[in-house]
């Protein structure tokens, strides 16, 4: 009896765990998204320093949640968003406009797609 | 990760259904398509659980039609002597009237070591009391004395021997099987009165008890500590 409910408490806990993680990557995502969408506001104003600052500040986000998501997630989509910071980041430096556009799109389409990953759907599930 | 534990318990329940159709058969004895499903499944299986990247249905898919492929050859060789021996091939005499036959050992590529080994297991030391070895499909070897070496039944003896019958467990674990005292026509009464015997108040107090058809029992009281 005592290994059925070992057995239970393990199942229970494995799948509470993977309900806390979707919050969890979702939370994460939510405020990355929502920082790289105000630093894009700021540099169609022209306020660049902000944008780069808002950057930065969301790609500092990303480093402390990042050793969490390498150890949950596959390392593809974490490479890619590290590599979509830098370069998101270089075009900010560079005040391009166009080409920082399109490069913040697909980071936020790559942060997006983390949680979409995680997310318990029908179309995940099959 | 969510995904993965969803995943994991669907493709389960899939592969316990698909060895459940497949019967009560220990992997020792599988059929050789029984084998190959078998294999595969745990395989095919595997891929989707581990990597959630991968569609369900490629795993999915896969085991039901290696699951209906292996129905099938299963009823065709059933049906069919010949299919039943092109898929499951046929049981080879590998010894006869107590000499090796070499030509289906290395057929076979069953060495003399492995069939030494197999014929100590059944207990058989002298190779001059085989009348036959055969090797079955499930790989097995099924020996066959000469009717000197095989040991006496109380029927050549004439002798009279009381058919004890199937036992039937009335207590396991603490707990009493009703169903089974009703099959032997048997009460509370009776059973009150064999706990009584074994110095036991309650059914709980009992591992296990028997009876078998000519009302003999066999006790094993619970051990201290145990649930």
């Amino acid at each position: 009896m005592k290994r059925l409910w070992i057995s239970l408490a393990i199942l229970l806990a494995l799948f509470l765990g993977c309900l806390w993680n979707i919050h969890y990557v979702s939370q994460i995502s939510g405020q990355l998204v929502s920082s790289l969408n105000e630093a894009e506001a700021a540099a169609k104003s022209g306020n660049w320093q902000e944008a780069q600052q808002l950057t930065r500040q969301a790609q500092q986000r990303w480093e402390q949640v990042s050793p969490y998501l390498y150890v949950t997630q596959c390392h593809s989509t974490t490479d890619e968003i590290n590599t979509g910071f830098r370069e998101v980041l270089e075009l900010l430096q560079w005040k391009s406009s166009l080409a920082y556009s399109a490069a913040n799109g697909i980071l936020i389409a790559e942060v997006e797609h983390l949680f979409e990953m995680e997310d318990l759907t029908l179309e995940n599930l099959l | 990760m969510a995904v993965a534990f969803a995943r994991t318990v669907i493709l389960y329940a899939l592969i316990i259904i698909g060895i459940r159709l497949m019967g009560k058969k220990q992997v020792g004895e599988l059929e050789p398509t029984e084998l190959v499903f078998a294999m595969l499944i745990s395989d095919l299986a595997a891929v989707p659980m581990q990597d959630f990247g991968i569609p369900l249905l490629f795993g999915m898919v896969p085991i039901i039609a290696l699951l209906s492929i292996t129905m099938i050859l299963s009823v065709l060789s059933l049906k069919s002597i010949r299919f039943r021996n092109l898929i499951c091939g046929r049981p080879s005499v590998v010894m006869e009237h107590g000499s090796i036959l070499q030509d289906e050992l290395s057929k076979n590529r069953f060495t003399v070591d492995e069939l030494l080994e197999e014929l100590r297991l059944q207990g058989v030391t002298d190779l001059s009391t085989v009348k036959y070895a055969i090797l079955e499909n499930s790989g097995r070897l099924s020996v066959m004395l000469y009717a000197n070496q095989q040991p006496v039944t109380p029927a050549q003896m004439q002798l009279p021997v009381e058919d004890e019958g199937l036992p039937l467990i009335i207590i396991s674990g603490g707990r009493v099987l009703r169903e089974n005292l009703k099959q032997r026509n048997l009460d509370q009464k009776w059973l009150q009165k064999q706990l009584a015997e074994h110095n036991q108040t309650s059914p709980s107090e009992v591992f296990l008890l028997t009876v078998d058809e000519s009302g003999s029992t066999y006790y094993v009281p619970k051990e201290l500590g145990c649930p």
